[in-house]
């Protein structure tokens, strides 16, 4: 009977997809349909429900096999921001530059005094710190899209979610070597893995955009071809900088960036991933879902909670110094605060990534980090939405 | 029924009004800006004065309608564009000219949150939203109620002349329309577009707007959207057909015609309305419309055809002296030349698509050129 499957059903890779994206839809269809809430809530929780605190149908070894999806997915929205983000713009306004280093100085500032002076230990708190900084550019790009936002407030919010992952990846790159001294690891470690990271990551989004726009100048303003080389360039930029131990986030990111910023003959045309690039980003959301942990953070609980207070508190006051010149109420900063709540859970995973060598560290960051993590997971696609709402920027039709 | 006062004004003033379109700097789509745009100017001083209009992604802005030489209006015009050029850069906004934004789609466009705006979106359905198209309007001083009926009426035989040298929509909704002007098509839906009726002095036409109110059928003068209509509250006529062309120096020229063929209507005053020449005119606008510059248009007196771009020349000619006294040769030799070189905006817009092939580059290149870089060169 070797014609039927073996007794030992094994889920593929390709049904695991399907599985997580019909759970995703239905989901997310409750969540927006039903509850009127964003349907990203939705694919959470449709992952929590799959995932080890819910029915455990996936285990860590299939959420593991599933990241392929969730890279791809991933490289599409930290694509899609950094070609958003005309870096002409910080030179036409400096107040936004200033804006984007105060509200990430001042989130990396609080959380990391809030947690030094509960004791935690410095580097620990200065990692968080960092953390804190970013914003999510999948939540953020995701919330402006459903709603079809637009205006002053959508647009700087999703200027400073990329600044702000980028300076947060300097910052975690700068605090990298003092991990390493912590835990005697040899000089040129020290100095030549932060340097790697960012140099390397840089210069492969550099080489993959000056490519990617020679070839987009021979394919032509064509939006079935350039489509298809964007979403090349996006996994080869994802898969070369894992082949290469880099960033995956500055390489796409930097990739998204330079590609509009070095596209002086406009060769591209905008970019839209579109329906296609939604089935990623769907796996993306439920595998987060089914990643989240609630078991054994009695202990890490209080700082989670501190985490996200003082966080929110940051961005606020730190957007809030710079209302005047955005042109923004105070009402307005309050919007803007939420709309960038959302955390990005793509640092948690950097950090867990370099934490790889040092287990000790690994679990210390993490367990302190997941509890707030969820809020942010859950809540914050609900608080974006809200601020958006709020602003009136959403389209009325949404 | 109390009489509209027509305010009095300097005959031969002239002011304009320009709707623009607001585009992000990603895809140079059409874009919500208008609230924030005007809340940047509200807080830094600017020439002139800027409005919003039914849409979000569209911004009006005007002069004072004081200016009696065409030096100080596009003095005050490009002042006005500067300064919204410098709002556009802070916000990362495009502002740029044009009749229609070239892909734009229109059930996409939110309704300016303001009272009249949603009632006109409550009345008109989608049609409020089509709206979102973008014109000139030229004010021209007239001393009394009677000489603003006079005017309006033999202004109406030249206005395929300025259809056809503003157009700058040939493109709408994301296809080549075959139209130099495409943005009227979208005014000559509207129940009350059209021309002024046939009345031949102010209290003429007081009895028929009295009429028109007491049906129920308009409050103010607002409601009407003729090609010309009189504007009693500033003492004008308003010519409302051009598109707002392309640059701020167009926009000018367009006046200065406007004030100069106003000038020789005074003079020549022949009596008004004449019946022949409102029988061929949905005709010849449509033409002009549709063909611009190359346009056959019907004399219904002389009872032959001549082309639009031919009698634009013979008019602008029989100009000299009035544009002598006024100022204005420097303008009118612009749009000789715009005439006989059969070339309008839709020309231009249409050689930018030509040689790249996308929409996105037009309205990029339209909102360059607006700013005063031309992106050709």
């Amino acid at each position: 009977m070797s014609f039927l499957p073996d007794q030992q059903f094994q889920l593929s890779n390709l049904l695991l997809f399907g599985v997580l994206l019909l759970t995703g839809l239905l989901g997310g269809h409750v969540f927006q349909a039903g509850l009127r809430l964003p349907k990203i809530t939705g694919f959470v929780v449709a992952g929590m429900v799959l995932g080890p605190i819910g029915l455990n149908w996936l285990s860590d070894a299939m959420l593991d096999d599933s990241q392929v999806f969730v890279n791809i997915g991933l490289g599409l929205v930290l694509f899609e921001l950094g070609n958003r983000l005309d870096l002409t713009w910080m030179r036409r306004d400096r107040w936004l530059l200033g804006t984007s280093v105060a509200e990430a100085a001042l989130s990396f500032g609080f959380v990391y005094t809030a947690l030094s002076v509960l004791g935690v230990d410095m580097l620990i708190a200065a990692m968080l710190g960092a953390v804190a900084i970013s914003t999510s550019p999948a939540v953020v790009t995701l919330i402006v899209k459903e709603l079809r936002a637009e205006g002053q407030l959508t647009e700087r919010a999703l200027a400073l979610t990329a600044l702000n992952n980028v300076i947060a990846f300097f910052i975690i790159a700068a605090l990298l070597p003092i991990l390493h001294i912590e835990h005697r690891a040899d000089w040129i470690t020290v100095v030549a893995h932060p340097l790697y990271l960012l140099v390397g990551s840089l210069l492969l989004a550099f080489v993959l955009s000056i490519t990617c726009l020679r070839l987009a100048a021979l394919l032509g303003k064509r939006e079935d071809r350039q489509f298809v080389l964007l979403v090349c360039f996006v996994v080869i930029a994802v898969s070369g900088a894992t082949a290469l131990k880099l960033s995956e986030l500055l390489t796409v990111l930097g990739l998204g960036i330079l590609t509009r910023n070095l596209d002086r003959r406009r060769v591209l045309l905008p970019v839209d991933f579109g329906r296609g690039g939604e089935l990623f980003i769907i796996v993306l959301f439920v595998v987060a879902g089914a990643r989240l942990r609630f078991s054994g953070l009695h202990d890490a609980a209080w700082i989670g909670a501190i985490i996200v207070i003082t966080r929110f508190a940051g961005k606020f006051v730190g957007l809030g110094l710079f209302a005047k010149p955005n042109g923004f109420t105070i009402e307005r900063v309050w919007h803007l605060s939420l709309v960038m709540l959302p955390l990005s859970s793509t640092m948690l995973t950097l950090i867990q990534g370099t934490a790889v060598t040092y287990p000790e560290m690994s679990a210390k960051l993490s367990t302190a980090l997941f509890l707030a993590l969820a809020v942010f997971e859950l809540l914050g696609p609900i608080a974006a939405q809200w601020g958006v709402q709020r602003a009136g920027e959403a389209h009325p039709e949404t | 029924m109390s009489e509209l006062h027509f305010k009095e004004s300097a005959a031969l003033s002239m002011g304009v009004e320009l709707e623009l379109q607001i585009l992000n700097t990603r895809d140079y789509n059409l874009t919500r800006g208008s609230a924030d745009l005007l809340a940047l100017a509200e807080k830094s001083p600017h020439p002139g004065d800027i409005k919003p209009e039914i849409t979000e992604s569209m911004i009006e802005v005007s002069t004072a309608i004081v200016h009696n030489n065409y030096a100080a209006l596009i003095e005050e015009l490009m002042g006005i564009r500067n300064a919204m050029a410098a709002y556009g850069r802070k916000l990362n906004l495009a502002l740029s000219g044009g009749g229609t934004h070239p892909f734009q789609k229109w059930s996409e466009q939110r309704i300016f949150p303001k009272e009249r705006f949603q009632h006109i979106s409550d009345l008109y359905g989608y049609l409020a939203k089509q709206f979102t198209i973008f014109g000139q309007h030229v004010h021209i001083g007239c001393s009394n109620g009677d000489d603003a009926v006079y005017l309006a009426h033999a202004m109406a035989r030249y206005i395929p002349h300025f259809i056809a040298l503003s157009a700058s929509s040939p493109f709408s909704q994301g296809v080549d329309t075959a139209f130099d002007s495409s943005r009227l098509n979208a005014v000559s839906v509207f129940p009350l577009s059209g021309t002024l009726p046939m009345v031949r002095d102010w209290k003429a036409f007081n009895v028929y707007f009295d009429e028109m109110v007491d049906l129920g059928i308009v409050e103010s003068m607002k409601d009407f959207y003729w090609d010309i209509r009189p504007k009693p509250e500033f003492g004008t006529i308003e010519l409302r057909v051009p598109d707002t062309p392309l640059t701020v120096q167009r926009a000018g020229a367009l006046a200065a015609y406007a004030q100069t063929l106003a000038a020789y209507l005074f003079a020549e005053r022949k009596p008004q309305p004449q019946r022949a020449m409102y029988q061929v005119y949905s005709y010849n606008r449509f033409a002009a419309c549709r063909f611009g510059l190359a346009a056959g248009l019907i004399d219904a007196q002389a009872r032959r055809q001549v082309t639009l771009r031919d009698d634009i020349l013979v008019t602008l000619e029989s100009l000299a002296p009035y544009a002598q006294q006024l100022g204005t040769q420097a303008p009118l030799r612009e749009l000789s030349n715009c005439a006989a070189a059969g070339q309008n905006d839709s020309t231009w817009l249409r050689g930018v698509y030509e040689k790249s092939r996308s929409l996105v580059d037009v309205a990029h290149a339209q909102s360059e050129l607006w700013v005063g870089t031309d992106p050709a060169a």
